[in-house]
């Protein structure tokens, strides 16, 4: 097999750690996918390289909320207990924190692809902003060394072929609009739900309970019926965000309940065949007698209120801006074509 | 057209080579998008190849009925515009471009490679990182039985393989071996010390 010695550079910014990695070559940019036993590889030769394209994302965002709800967990749970069972939960509580603190050192993440008059190849090996932006600064000198820089006249020629094929306005994904009533209902109900949470730390009742558990039930229904219309939607990014971490928080209470009624049927075990009484005796426990209910009442309660608010802020903001876009009847600019309007 | 790579959209020209990140018209996330001139080249059509018209004109070697345009810088051979492939400012028959990837002549179309090193090297630690969990240890032996001495073929079957296209050393393939050796002369010596035992 030939192994003609062509010298090889890493490209600044690609990941150590990853199995996709990025060489610059003398006329080529080299990537190597691969595992421990082979690689594989692509050559993107610099006379073709069209556009370096990078997107900012929200992975890194969310990552931290994950990471940081579960710390924030932990640490109610650490602080509540004592003991070993504190220790425990410094040590889960680390666990979270050290990772968050790295994924927000190394700053926002973002994905980038590289256009070619056949493909536009996403290059996995960057997936940070400050990343791709050293990248991008290194593979631009080389290509702009193949091809020359891009001047104001070869920008008007590009224009001009974007404007005369009409074949584009195909490809456009279809954004709707969707005017945030199901969140708006969600997010009032999330409020709503808080008082009873609240009212629940200092008194127990069974029709409470129940009353809680039908909201509860009723909030889900509702957002999922929510996460269906804000998809491919113009709903704000940071109401979709909350409408998906409401799933999550309900699948911890959902997770939660469980081991709770799982533990009280192991202490009655007279009531295993007894759904009613199995719910009695659950909404009989007062959160302030057990340290853990307390810390996830306090949990529900902070992420209830916050989230329910904000949600709520923002939904009316929203329906606002759009109404008001609305009445001063913005112009469709010429081939950016949204459908789907609907009218309240 | 440079467009957006979440909704497709075409970006304007905010977006393009502007050292900064701007939302995208349609869906709003933060995009930079470098363009360089090759933006505004189209690719050429293919040529099916001319007929041949008059009878002292060269044919194509694959297509007798077809004008020859060129010849093919490896074998020599008589092209027509349809079978001349242009790669890297050379112009090459298609049997020719094949078995230049076969038999790794031409090195810019090599695509794939199997890392033996990396091979040898796995194979010799294997039943030590098997040895390090707690709960397997005692499989070590025998996958050090098989493991071991596959190691060492591999290493010296495919010394002179080249490994990655990115130029490494033997480092692995050198660690591999006494590794190897290591496990083997252990095995050896423990069953020995077993056999020894048995017979007294």
């Amino acid at each position: 097999m030939s192994d003609i010695n062509i010298p090889y550079k890493k490209l600044k910014g690609s990941a150590f750690l990853s199995s996709n990695r990025l060489y610059m070559g003398p006329d080529h940019l080299l990537s190597i996918t691969g595992n421990f036993f082979s690689e594989e590889y692509l050559r993107f030769y610099y006379r073709d390289i069209q556009a370096i394209i990078t997107r900012k994302t929200i992975k890194g965002k969310v990552l931290n909320i994950c990471l940081s709800a579960g710390l924030i967990l932990f640490l109610t749970f650490a602080v509540l207990l004592s003991g070993a069972w504190s220790i425990f939960f410094v040590i889960l509580s680390a666990v979270f924190f050290v990772p968050l603190l790295i994924n927000f050192l190394k700053g926002p993440t973002s994905i980038s692809h590289i256009q070619t008059p056949i493909q536009t190849f996403r290059l996995s090996a960057i997936h940070r902003m400050k990343n791709a932006i050293k990248a991008v600064t290194q593979l631009k000198t080389l290509i702009e060394q193949t091809q020359g820089v891009l001047t104001d006249d070869l920008i008007e020629r590009l224009r001009d072929r974007e404007n005369s094929d009409a074949s584009y306005k195909n490809l456009l994904k279809i954004i709707k609009h969707e005017n945030g009533l199901f969140h708006l209902i969600v997010f009032s109900l999330l409020t709503f739900h808080t008082l009873f949470i609240g009212v629940d730390i200092f008194f127990q009742d069974l029709m409470l309970t129940l009353i809680s558990n039908v909201i509860v039930a009723a909030i889900a229904i509702l957002l999922i019926i929510a996460l269906i219309r804000q998809k491919d939607s113009d709903l704000n990014k940071i109401i979709k965000g909350l409408a998906w971490s409401i799933i999550g928080y309900l699948c911890l209470i959902i997770i939660f309940s469980n081991i709770l009624s799982f533990f009280v049927t192991i202490q009655n075990q007279e009531i295993v065949n007894n759904q009613l009484e199995l719910i009695k005796r659950m909404s009989a426990i007062s959160p302030l007698s057990n340290p853990w209910l307390l810390g996830i009442s306090v949990f529900s309660l902070v992420f209830s209120l916050f989230t329910g608010i904000t949600g709520i802020v923002l939904t009316l903001k929203f329906r606002k801006g759009y109404n008001l876009m609305q009445e001063e009847q913005r112009p469709v600019e010429k081939g950016f074509v949204t459908s789907g309007l609907k009218n309240e | 057209m440079i467009r957006c790579t979440n909704c497709a959209a075409i970006l304007p020209d905010e977006n393009i080579n502007s050292q900064a990140f701007n939302p995208c018209p349609i869906c709003g996330s933060l995009v930079r998008a470098d363009v360089f001139p090759a933006a505004n080249n189209t690719l050429s059509g293919g040529s099916s190849g001319e007929l041949l018209l008059m009878d002292d004109e060269s044919s194509c070697f694959y297509h007798p009925d077809k004008q020859a345009v060129t010849t093919c810088s490896y074998c020599g051979r008589f092209l027509c515009s349809l079978c001349d492939i242009d790669f890297d400012d050379q112009h090459l028959c298609p049997a020719c471009l094949d078995s230049g990837k076969k038999k790794g002549v031409i090195n810019k179309l090599e695509n794939r490679r199997i890392l033996y090193d990396n091979i040898a090297l796995g194979l010799a630690v294997f039943p030590i990182l098997v040895l390090l969990t707690v709960i397997f240890w005692v499989f070590a032996i025998p996958i050090a039985l098989i493991t071991a001495p596959a190691a060492i073929i591999v290493a010296i079957r495919y010394w002179n393989r080249p490994s990655s296209i990115i130029k490494r050393g033997r480092l692995r393939m050198i660690l591999a071996l006494p590794i190897a050796f290591l496990q083997i002369a252990g095995l050896f010596i423990l069953f020995y010390s077993l056999i020894s035992k048995i017979s007294s």
